[in-house]
């Protein structure tokens, strides 16, 4: 039934792929640099009638916004026209804003009200741009930090001067008065400091009725770090902020509770965290018979942790979105087992979300969304990935959504040699029932016959001397029966030499020393010319295991059992709780009886997980799409009845509005995607 | 990303006299490459500046030696290093009179690329240029003094480098008959750029071009890297490394080469000319070079989708922090952070960890070092954007872009080449304005807050003021 289904899907996906004519772009706006976007969402008018929300994005290169109209009518849905018409509107700002933020508030039932202003900054700089954001206006109002502003009047932004250093980090809380509190962190010589400024709204501002009020808050952060987000919350006077400091050192976050500045940390599992999110109150259903719950806005904040720095030389550093409860400061618990007691809550703290090499380049929550292939989720995560794939999260459940409906892993087994490749069975033996969800990774094993060790292939024959352990923990590699082969550069001596012992280091010594007994054939006992030697496994263990992510695991011989374990990347249904599973469990049979290995030659196994992420793909063989290869921040918009994610793609100075509910997971999408340059 | 090099070339190509065009002695033109050598007694040091010549007004490219201690403006030299920097509004100071003697300075191909430095442990340093443009040569330039050059393989009097240059496609196993034709006029390597020398003095080479064969067929395209003997110049076909290895890789150009203890690291060009069958792109590939050259794709293209490379710099081998490999990428504008491990064994790791967004047309990264405490300043010249930012790897985000030009049009000034002045806890940055002609000073007085970092001084005579042409050499 699963193979049915992911065939389906595949199908489907090529079909509606192929069923599409390419996308018909609107007239371009002249976009460069689209490396941010913020939604600004429509005044409402009447009881029925509401405006149209608006997308601002960046075109840095050209110091200025431009400003997306998202008309309920696809067909009109365009960049907001300038006075003349022919032309976009064009909204000047600092230069090279790299960076949007909106001010918002939560109401009482908890749902984000959109609010009177957006702010634009750029790497480096103390700036910020403040524009006001209602259809009135489209215009820069106001510029902190700026000297170099020309001046003030109507049309002309205002000026405060509140701090020298760049900023870092902002983000803002509109007001019911239309008014806007902004707050920034900076970069002073003197070390971060948080700024709090209240913008009076648009009209009173530009008539100058009610002046621009900042000032420096006093927040005991930290010494030497730097705040690289702020968050607002849903909690009055609360904001969550995460720091980051020198090399060797892991950033906080916290949240932060104004006006006292009181700072409570919250454990992102010790990781350091990019980008700070929250989510408005969530309604939802754990079945179709069971109640509706509510998760109250802000109950869970999630960062991007950052891969780049955990502290010191450790690393991997993990990747991907992780959320913590904001009550506790914990990290959440995601839906894969829950509590018999509470079936609201997780037993177990979620795992980082991520999916392949990418790197997130952002993320933004969205309620009440449909997707395709799953229907309606009450809340998910959309995170643009660096290897150009949008992951879409289950931020309800805090899991990945599997759209491989196999839950058991598998494995095949290959013989490799330079005449082709041949599946077999006998001679490696998988217990495919030892093979755990959740664990078992998407990998192949290389048994390598008679393979060359690690750290061994180029030594210099000076006494033949090699690395006793290479690597910590493992224990010594090379063993009695193994092959010493004398090469030059670009040959090697035909006659091998037996490995008689090895003569283990003294601490603290790293070094072995091998002895043979084999003559050295006189046409390679010039040392002078056999500069070098390399040393292949013989003996009991021929066959040396490596795989696509590690250079060596093991050697193992007829007989042998081979077993790697390793972490859970992954929450299966009714996860138990264990920290560690097995990847792998394979034994070479006692006497090979399919194959007669020669050396060089490999036995491959190669596993599945059975485990595919929810993740969206671009067609970029569309002329229209083909730059379309690497997104930046998204955002999600509700348009009439439809969700859609609104993705800047700095690869191709432009967006790409992506209809959720369309656009099929794992297959190129041409359907459902539109670009708007 | 964005041709200006190419409209600077199209617009300024109007000088077709047939006499003799000897470049500007007192100017740079198109000024590329840059090294700057600390020297005994001198308390700014000496520059090395090549001309790249780019419009073809002059017959040839040069480079200069120009000592620091001697530039002049109307408010005389060079500020001290780790002075406080004026403000922002402050305009910087113009030092036109480089006053470079003959000695210091020599005739090179045009198109000259990057260029780099061999402290020889047995003679006298030696540079490396390699330039573009007719014949595709790189330079050896011995420093017999701090600004006295003389040319490797030319005559002792002779001031022309190119006598004793070598060609990367002028070879002598060119269209010879007989040969495949998949393989006829290879190898050789077009429009070479990059260049890195190791302390033994192997020299590599990049070039931009990916070779066709036969030449000009537009097809079978193959990039390689050059090894050169840094002592003796000479060149044969076991100097050419093919940057491919396995079908499907994609074939481009290539940038910047950096050479590490064991693998030559070199970053990859888009090239319009190839055909690439496969969604693969060429961003960084290593070479080892002690185990039979072998060349291995990290596949960074996997984790960043790119289009493709420029400059990159890598951090030091350390004990107590990772390290770090920074490469400017274009389409998107950005600084990819990438984490390299096991540079000296035989699966070297390079991981992605981090992008960041840059101005418009990142093109060289350089470190700057701020001791164990603190990671290295990684600075970028965008050359579209006019600016050069400096990304601090402890705040994780660019903390300063400094405008290289006082002209408000950001394309002029297209800063490309630099270098870095260390002394103390400051730093200066030197710019190579190709656009403008001139090399920007950039001060860093207190390296724990590179947000302070500003421009301080122009080198050299603007080439690119209206009404003037930059074929008339400027006499001060």
């Amino acid at each position: 039934m699963k193979r049915f289904v992911m065939s389906l899907m595949v199908v489907v996906g090529a079909l509606l792929s192929a069923c599409t004519e390419e996308p018909d772009s609107l007239p371009t706006a002249g976009l460069s640099g689209t490396f941010d976007v913020a939604l600004v969402a429509g005044r409402q008018l009447s009881e029925s009638q509401r405006e149209a929300d608006l997308l601002f994005v960046t075109s840095a290169d050209r110091n200025e916004l431009r400003v997306l109209d998202l008309t309920a009518d696809a067909v009109s849905r365009g960049y907001v026209r300038a006075p003349n018409p022919l032309e976009a509107l064009s909204v000047p700002v600092l230069p090279r804003p790299q960076a949007l933020t909106r001010d918002m508030r939560y109401n009482a039932e908890g749902s984000e009200v959109g609010g009177s202003y957006l702010f634009a900054r750029s790497n480096g700089s103390a700036a910020i741009s403040v524009v006001a954001s209602n259809r009135d206006f489209l215009r820069e109002v106001l510029r902190l930090n700026d000297p170099s502003v020309p001046g003030e009047g109507r049309q002309l932004p205002r000026q405060l001067l509140l701090s020298t250093g760049p900023v870092t980090a902002f983000a803002a809380r509109g007001n019911e008065d239309g008014s806007s509190t902004l707050y920034y962190a900076s970069r002073e010589v003197t070390g971060a400091r948080l700024w709090e400024v209240r913008v009076p709204a648009p009209q009173a501002l530009v008539e100058g009725t009610e002046t621009v009020q900042g000032g420096a808050l006093v927040v005991a952060l930290p010494p030497d770090v730097v705040v690289s987000s702020l968050l607002v919350l849903p909690q009055s006077g609360q904001l969550a902020l995460a720091t980051r400091g020198a090399v060797g050192t892991t950033g906080q976050v916290f949240t932060l509770t104004l006006p006292g500045g009181t700072l409570t940390a919250l454990n992102f599992g010790g990781s350091q965290v990019l980008q700070l999110a929250t989510h408005g109150r969530v309604s939802y259903q754990l079945g179709t018979d069971a109640p509706i719950q509510t998760l109250p806005a802000g109950a869970r904040i999630f960062g991007v942790l950052d891969p780049a720095s955990c502290g010191g030389v450790r690393f991997p550093c993990p990747s991907g979105v992780l959320a913590v409860e904001a009550a506790t400061g914990t990290v959440a618990r995601d839906f894969s087992a829950r509590d018999p007691l509470d079936t609201t809550r997780g037993l177990y703290e979620m795992l980082p979300i991520t999916a392949g090499l990418g790197v997130p380049m952002g993320l933004t929550l969205a309620s009440n969304t449909e997707l395709a292939l799953t229907g309606r989720l009450a809340l998910v995560g959309i995170v643009p990935l660096s290897n150009g794939e949008i992951l879409v999260f289950d931020a309800l459940g805090l899991r990945q959504l599997d759209v491989d409906t196999d839950d058991v892993p598998s494995a095949t087994v290959t013989f490799v040699n330079p005449v082709g490749s041949v599946g077999i069975a006998g001679d490696i033996t998988v217990d495919t029932a030892a093979l755990t969800s959740g664990v078992t990774t998407n990998e192949r094993y290389q048994l390598t016959y008679q393979g060359i060790l690690p750290r061994m292939s180029n030594e210099t024959a000076k006494g033949f001397v090699v690395p006793y352990a290479p690597f910590p923990g493992r224990g010594p590699v090379v063993q009695p029966g193994d092959f010493i082969v004398l090469r030059t550069a670009t040959e090697v001596c035909a006659t091998d030499l037996v490995v008689a012992t090895v003569q283990p280091p003294v601490s603290p010594a790293t070094q072995a020393v091998l002895t043979t007994n084999t003559p050295i054939p006189p046409e390679c006992a010039d040392f002078s010319i056999f500069t070098n030697f390399l040393v292949r496994a013989g003996g009991s263990q021929p066959l040396v295991i490596s795989s696509s992510t590690a250079e060596y695991l093991g050697r193992v011989g007829p007989g042998d059992p081979y077993t790697a374990t390793g972490p859970y990347f992954f929450h299966p249904d009714n996860y138990t709780g264990a920290t560690q599973g097995v990847a792998v469990r394979f034994t070479v049979a006692s006497r090979f009886t399919e194959v007669t290995p020669e050396r060089g030659n490999a036995f491959l196994v190669t596993t599945q997980s059975q485990f595919l992420p929810y993740t969206l793909l671009v067609d970029t063989s569309i002329p229209d799409l083909s730059f379309f290869t690497l997104p930046g921040s998204v955002v999600e918009a509700k348009v009439g009845i439809t969700n859609y994610a609104y993705i800047a793609y700095p690869s191709a100075d432009g967006l790409l509005q992506m209809d959720l509910d369309v656009v099929v997971p794992t297959v190129l999408n041409s359907r459902g995607v539109f670009p708007f340059l | 990303m964005r041709p200006h090099f190419l409209s600077l070339a199209l617009l300024l190509a109007a000088c077709t006299e047939t006499n003799p065009r000897p470049p500007p002695t007192d100017r740079f033109v198109f000024p590329s490459g840059l090294v700057h050598r600390v020297s005994p007694g001198s308390t700014n040091g000496v520059l090395y500046v090549a001309s790249a010549n780019f419009d073809r007004c002059y017959d040839q490219g040069t480079l200069m030696a120009v000592d620091l201690d001697q530039v002049r403006g109307g408010e005389g030299g060079l500020p001290a290093l780790g002075a406080p920097v004026a403000p922002v509004s402050t305009a910087p100071l113009k030092l036109e009179q480089l006053n470079v003697p003959e000695s210091a300075r020599v005739l090179i191909q045009s198109y000259a690329g990057e260029m780099t430095l061999w402290n020889r442990p047995d003679g006298v340093p030696r540079l490396f240029v390699p330039a573009r443009a007719d014949g595709d040569f790189v330079h050896y330039i011995d420093v017999l003094e701090p600004t006295r050059l003389a040319c490797v393989g030319a005559s002792e009097d002779s001031r022309d480098c190119l006598k004793g240059a070598l060609s990367l496609t002028d070879v002598p196993w060119r269209r010879q008959t007989g040969d495949n034709e998949e393989t006829q006029d290879l190898p050789r390597a077009p429009a070479p750029f990059g260049v890195d020398v190791s302390p033994e003095g192997d020299v590599w080479v990049t070039h931009v071009d990916p070779a066709d064969a036969p030449a000009r067929s537009n097809a079978n395209f193959i990039s390689f890297l050059v090894k050169l003997d840094g002592r003796n110049p000479g060149i044969s076909t076991d100097s050419f490394l093919p940057l491919t290895s396995a079908a499907g890789q994609a074939v481009g150009g290539s940038h910047s080469v950096d050479i590490t203890e064991r693998y030559a690291v070199v970053s990859g060009r888009f090239s319009n000319r190839v055909a690439n069958l496969t969604n693969r792109r060429f961003l960084l590939r290593l070479l080892d070079t002690q185990n039979g050259n072998q060349m291995i794709d990290p596949g960074l293209d996997l984790a960043f989708a790119a289009r493709d490379a420029r400059g990159f710099a890598l951090t030091p081998a350390s004990s107590t922090r990772p390290r770090r490999l920074y490469l400017a990428v274009r389409s998107p504008d950005s600084l990819v952070v990438v984490d390299a491990q096991g540079l000296e064994t035989d699966t070297p790791s390079l991981r992605l960890v981090d992008s960041v967004p840059m101005p418009d047309g990142p093109t060289q990264v350089t470190l700057v070092s701020r001791g164990l405490a603190r990671s290295e300043l990684v600075v970028v010249s965008c050359s579209a954007a006019g600016v050069v930012a400096i990304y601090d790897p402890d705040v994780g985000q660019v903390v300063a872009q400094v405008a290289v030009s006082e002209v408000a049009q950001e394309q002029v000034s297209q800063p490309f080449a630099l270098a870095v002045q260390q002394q103390g806890n400051a730093a200066r940055l030197f710019v190579s304005n190709f656009g403008d002609g001139r090399v920007a000073v950039i001060d860093i007085p207190d390296l724990g807050s590179p947000q302070l970092a500003r421009l301080v001084a122009h080198l050299g005579t603007r080439q690119d003021v209206q009404g003037s042409s930059t074929c008339q050499e400027v006499q001060q």
